[in-house]
């Protein structure tokens, strides 16, 4: 055997120890039970000796120290106060540190440790006589009449170790009952181990292990050579009935003993974990915890176990995936076989199914194995907040999949953290509340529906939804209209998002705001759900559901383009078929998305073929194509509503076939950067089929929950041509709005328009929205009054709930408008132009909403200001001239940046408001040209489509003064009416520039 | 590998080769694992471009590189005689070359393989070395090099 499998070996026993360590170490503040001491004694024992074999000093010399400190425990000589316990404890967290290095952490610097351990042992070294031993003795004797009877720890025998292979007795004579001298006991633990000290006829009597001969010790101690003696257990041992021998689980684990142990052979430390039930440890500083379970289970359980590697299991477990393909394969033959054959079949079937999940069992391990590091989670959290917390564990015996076990313990630690910090409150307050002093937090595990359900509870103060609003829309993390429509249930899953915090004190323990978007990541990453409940003032629970194993996942099969995609069952929440009809009635468009109203909620749709089309994440530009090509298309549709984070969205396949148990392959390390599949598997056909990532997907496809609000940056080549919406207002007229002006196109059915006074009303997302009916207001005639559904178009940037009525949407299209106010005039219409051949009204939504309720109405400036525009797209021309016009200001307009100087050079302006991107000159070289070469100090707005930072930058370092991205019609408003009023404070989209 | 190429003399190397369009390329024998029927490959969109997709070999699933794309050599029609052949695990992972046709096995002193000259293929930088056989050239592949080109 290697040094390697033997270092494998030591740190695989040393976790097992340091396990129970931890756990006995905080019962210990309970009262030293000698079981107890004894197993905290053997397992520190046990580290020191396969340390020392394998030359890990540094754990060796911690582990030494805490073995003897916990030796004076055991023998009564000491009591376990806190400040010991504490000691020990960082001893035990020192070995697991230096433990998880192997060889690395050999030489590591542990003196302080070192130090404070032996401060503590010489603080309270033994100054009277020991008090009876605790557990069984084991009688020594020796030549020498004062050495015939040392009563000696049977295990303090037992583990004597190979360092100290000589018993040896020593006598000091003190005279009368003189405590030994502090000198003298500071040798002989530096000599070898004590194993008893007796005081008799003014005399000490010490049963040493130690290396030592007798001369050596003679001459060390300056003692009488009578005074030395050798010591041997008489040979009757076995037949007291009092003298136990050490379990021969135990004698394994002693490496120094046995070096050469084969690896196979497991001894689990004792473990409650695995048998236990329902096991309570209630913590909290200085609540007691429960009393570990007996060691019987223990010494039973290590001779039914084997310890396998990890490898080992994994491959067993890939060679049961590979033949539930082969079963699989074979189930779909049996339709040809023969009776016999099909018979047989049925038992591979049978016997592949039972083997499978009996392989699964081997990944299995017990949840406790996880909780049982909580006690001290809380136990050092609640010291450090100055808070009292009980601890409930229950449910430690469910098992789940050693790698999801993995995963999960820093996902819960974090949660459990958070219970401590955000989730309770300090005694005083709890006090002042009428609750119990120490507050309460619960951990349970079960199983149900073939999941891992973990509940984590508290008592505490509960999640406030007021304050969570409050937060995000501080945060920007939501608007004001969005966390409206959220249910409560909605509003506390906002805690999970990226930067959200609510902790007003951002503690150590937590509140930094990089906790739950990465826990919920986690937990999703691992195929499980996170639920938040919360009664304010009452607590809040958290429930996990995980699945049972990693490698097998249910999952929904569907068929896209001819191929088959497995979408992992946790990520479905239904499946929603439409028939031809309607695909076309039920398919909405909010902005460029293609949306679907389920059960009153919008629900954005993603096109599993349009997106594996396009590698590159999808533009505006690409969903604008997509919806346009599907608009109105009759074909029965089917889409699976899944889940990425708190966004459902639609995901529109070809056909569903099913759900099935796939065995999942991680994906080829050529193709990880591939973010829309989560791996690969072998199909029952032998075919492969890839497995969809639905977070991928959707940031693939630039599903966001706030999509229709995103102001997109149009591409460049794009700026000359708009995106129009086109619709029928009446029953004759063509209008055309500009898409990004649109938030959003609602269907409304005429009946459920409500008139108040004058005004109508229709509700959209529970809100009353007012309805502008165009032919109201322009010459244009009505929609057909027995229509019973219309269309509603809902502008951004408005401060009140208001649509447009349309009474058809017809198209978008994608096209340079020149407009004319012409044919037409009004001051309501932008103007109008020929599309398609056909004439198309361009109403201008801001004035249609100011002429229809006067609070939408522009702030109207004190006086008429000259303004210089400088844009080369005609409707952008047509519409800022447009917005100038109705602040009551005159404006000259200049079609270029070269236009623009040569009309500065001749006029004065108020102000010059200008486009950027213009051909001969652009906006920027026009402006240095007002500043420089005209020297004239005219405030400029610049207002551009562009909204990278150096643009910005490039615009304010030319001469700009306000830079304002097309087109909030509002804050540009508010923008001239500074610039014209002399506020010129240099100031972007209405905020502080960017620095770069 | 070491015991395998100290049985075989130090002056020598095997190649399996094998045609890609009309043009001879070998690999080294011992980066070779085995040699395939293509199987039915299901694509991966938004793989690059010399990715084909995933196969499933004995239960395994491999990565399908089009060696055709990478070398910039243009489709052959018959693709009857297609095969996959799949490097060592040790090689590149889970991976198998779609190539058009087998060749032979040939044995080649190491003195006769020379340093690449430019012209032969698209991209040189995935070429070993060259080899003149009697009757036509020999392209030596380099297999850590194809893994680099789709960024194993």
């Amino acid at each position: 055997m290697d040094d390697d499998s033997l270092l494998d070996d030591f740190i695989n026993e040393s976790r097992d120890h340091l396990s129970t360590i931890e756990r006995d170490l905080m019962a210990l503040e309970n009262g030293a039970e000698p079981e107890l001491v004894n197993r905290l004694f053997r397992a520190m024992h046990s580290m020191k000796g396969g340390a020392g074999f394998l030359s890990l000093t540094a754990i060796n010399a911690v582990a030494h120290r805490a073995e003897t400190l916990l030796d004076q425990v055991r023998s009564g000589r000491m009591a376990p106060g806190r400040p010991m316990i504490d000691l020990l404890l960082q001893a035990a967290d020192t070995i697991a540190a230096l433990v998880e290095q192997g060889r690395a952490g050999a030489g590591a610097d542990v003196v302080d440790l070192c130090g404070r351990l032996d401060a503590m042992m010489h603080a309270q070294a033994p100054v009277e006589a020991p008090q009876a031993a605790s557990g069984p003795a084991v009688v020594l004797s020796g030549p020498r009449p004062w050495a015939s009877s040392l009563s000696v720890p049977a295990a303090a025998l037992a583990h004597r170790d190979a360092d100290h292979p000589l018993l040896m007795g020593l006598r000091f004579t003190v005279g009368g009952s003189a405590p030994l001298p502090a000198a003298t006991t500071t040798s002989l633990k530096a000599s070898g181990e004590i194993l008893a000290i007796s005081h008799a006829g003014g005399a000490w009597i010490v049963a040493l292990a130690t290396p030592m001969p007798e001369e050596v010790l003679v001459s060390l101690f300056d003692l009488p050579g009578e005074d030395v003696t050798a010591l041997e257990q008489p040979a009757a041992e076995e037949s007291r009935p009092q003298t136990v021998l050490i379990p021969a689980a135990h004698h394994a684990t002693t490496p120094a003993l046995t070096p050469a142990k084969p690896a196979t052979v497991a001894t689990p430390a004792p473990s409650t974990e695995r048998h236990g039930g329902t096991g309570s440890a209630a913590m909290a500083s200085g609540a007691p915890a429960a009393a570990p379970a007996a060691p019987g289970a223990a010494t039973e359980e290590a001779a039914s176990t084997v310890r396998i590697h990890v490898g080992i299991l994994d491959q067993l477990m890939t060679l049961a995936g590979e033949l539930v393909l082969i079963r699989n394969q074979q189930l779909l033959a049996a339709a040809n076989a023969t009776v016999e054959q099909r018979a047989q079949i049925q038992r591979l079937d049978a016997i592949t199914t039972s083997l499978q999940e009996a392989i699964m069992r081997t990944r299995l391990q017990p949840i406790g194995n996880l909780f049982s590091r909580f006690p001290r989670v809380i136990r050092d959290l609640a010291t450090k907040l100055g808070k009292k917390i009980n601890l409930n564990v229950t449910g430690n015996e469910v098992e789940l999949d050693r790698s999801i076990l993995e995963a999960l313990a820093d996902p819960l630690k974090h949660l459990v953290r958070n219970a401590c910090d955000h989730g309770m409150e300090t005694p005083d307050r709890r006090i002042a509340n009428g609750k119990p002093e120490a507050g309460t937090v619960s951990l349970t595990a079960w199983h149900e529906g073939g999941q891992v359900n973990i509940e984590l509870r508290d008592d505490g103060p509960g999640i406030d939804p007021a304050r969570i609003r409050k937060k995000a829309l501080e945060k920007g993390l939501k608007t004001a209209a969005e966390l409206e429509a959220m249910g409560e249930k909605e509003v506390l899953r906002l805690i999970l998002l990226p930067g959200f915090s609510t902790a007003e004190q951002v503690t150590d323990v937590s509140g930094r705001g990089v906790g739950m978007d990465v826990v919920s990541t986690a937990i999703e990453n691992l195929g499980g759900t996170l639920d938040i409940r919360s009664g304010v003032g009452k607590g809040s629970v958290f429930h996990l559901r995980l699945p049972l194993t990693l490698a097998i996942l249910p999952s929904l099969i569907v068929e896209c383009g001819g191929r088959r995609y497995a979408i992992p069952q946790t990520n479905v929440d239904e499946l929603v078929g439409l028939d031809d009809a309607e695909a076309v009635e039920r398919i909405e468009s909010a902005g460029d998305q293609e949306v679907f109203r389920l059960r009153g909620h919008l629900l954005p749709l993603v096109r599993l073929d349009e997106v594996l089309k396009r590698p590159q994440h999808l533009t505006a530009r690409d969903r604008i194509d997509i919806t346009r090509s599907h608009r109105g298309v009759r074909r029965e549709t089917t889409f699976a509503v899944v889940r990425s984070g708190t966004t459902p969205f639609g995901l529109i396949v070809d056909q569903v076939i099913g759900t099935e148990e796939i065995v999942v392959k991680p994906m080829h390390p050529a193709l990880k950067k591939l973010g829309c599949y989560a791996g690969a598997t072998v199909m029952g056909d032998g075919s492969v089929a890839l497995i969809l990532a639905v977070e991928g997907l959707a940031a693939h496809a630039g599903v966001e929950p706030d999509r229709s609000e995103a102001n997109e940056t149009v591409d460049e080549h794009d700026r000359e041509s708009q995106t129009l919406l086109l619709f029928a207002g009446g029953q004759d007229e063509r209008f055309a709005v500009a898409l990004p002006l649109i938030r959003r196109v609602e269907r409304i059915l005429t009946k459920d328009i409500q008139r108040v006074g004058g005004a109508e009303f229709v509700p959209v997302d529970g809100k009353p929205t007012a309805i502008i009916r165009l032919d109201r207001h322009l010459p244009v005639s009505p929609p057909d009054p027995g229509a019973t559904e219309a269309f509603l178009l809902l502008p951004k940037h408005l401060s009140k709930p208001v649509g447009i009525l349309a009474a058809r949407i017809i198209d978008t299209v994608s096209a340079a408008v020149s407009l004319t106010t012409e044919a037409l005039p009004s001051n309501l219409l932008l103007g109008t132009t020929l599309i398609d051949g056909k004439m198309t009204l361009f109403p201008d939504l801001y004035r249609l909403a100011g002429a229809h309720d006067p609070s939408h109405a522009p702030e109207r400036s004190q006086r008429s200001a000259r303004i210089l525009l400088a844009e080369d797209t005609a409707f952008f021309r047509q519409l800022i001239r447009g917005y100038l016009e109705g602040l009551g200001h005159h404006v000259t307009v200049a079609h270029d940046g070269e236009d623009a100087v040569a009309i500065l050079g001749r006029e004065t302006f108020d102000l010059v408001v200008s486009d950027l991107e213009m051909p001969r000159c652009d906006g920027w070289e026009m402006v240095r040209r007002l500043r420089q070469d005209l020297r004239l100090t005219t405030p400029a707005l610049a207002v551009s489509t562009l909204g990278d930072d150096r643009s910005i930058r490039r615009a304010i370092d030319a001469g700009f003064d306000r830079y304002e991205q097309k087109m909030d019609p509002p804050r540009f408003t508010a923008a001239v009416n500074d610039l014209l009023a002399g506020r010129t404070a240099t100031l972007v989209n209405g905020k502080e520039a960017p620095r770069v | 590998m070491s015991d395998a190429t100290a049985t075989l003399a130090t002056t020598e190397r095997q190649f399996c080769t094998f045609l890609v369009g009309d043009q001879l390329f070998g690999l080294d024998i011992l980066d070779v694992r085995e040699i395939v029927d293509e199987p039915a490959i299901t694509p991966v969109a938004h793989a690059p471009d010399a990715v084909s997709g995933y196969v499933n070999i004995r239960g395994a699933i491999h990565l399908v590189l089009a060696l055709r794309r990478l070398l910039g050599t243009p489709a052959t029609e018959d693709r009857s005689r297609r095969r996959l052949v799949v490097l060592k695990q040790r090689v590149v992972e889970q991976c198998a070359l779609q190539i058009d046709r087998v060749g032979d096995i040939v044995t080649v002193p190491v003195e006769r393989i020379e340093p690449v000259r430019g012209g032969v293929v698209a991209d040189p930088a995935l070429v070993a070395g060259v080899c003149h056989l009697d009757k036509r050239l020999l392209v030596v592949l380099d297999p850590a090099r194809i893994a680099e080109a789709v960024g194993i």
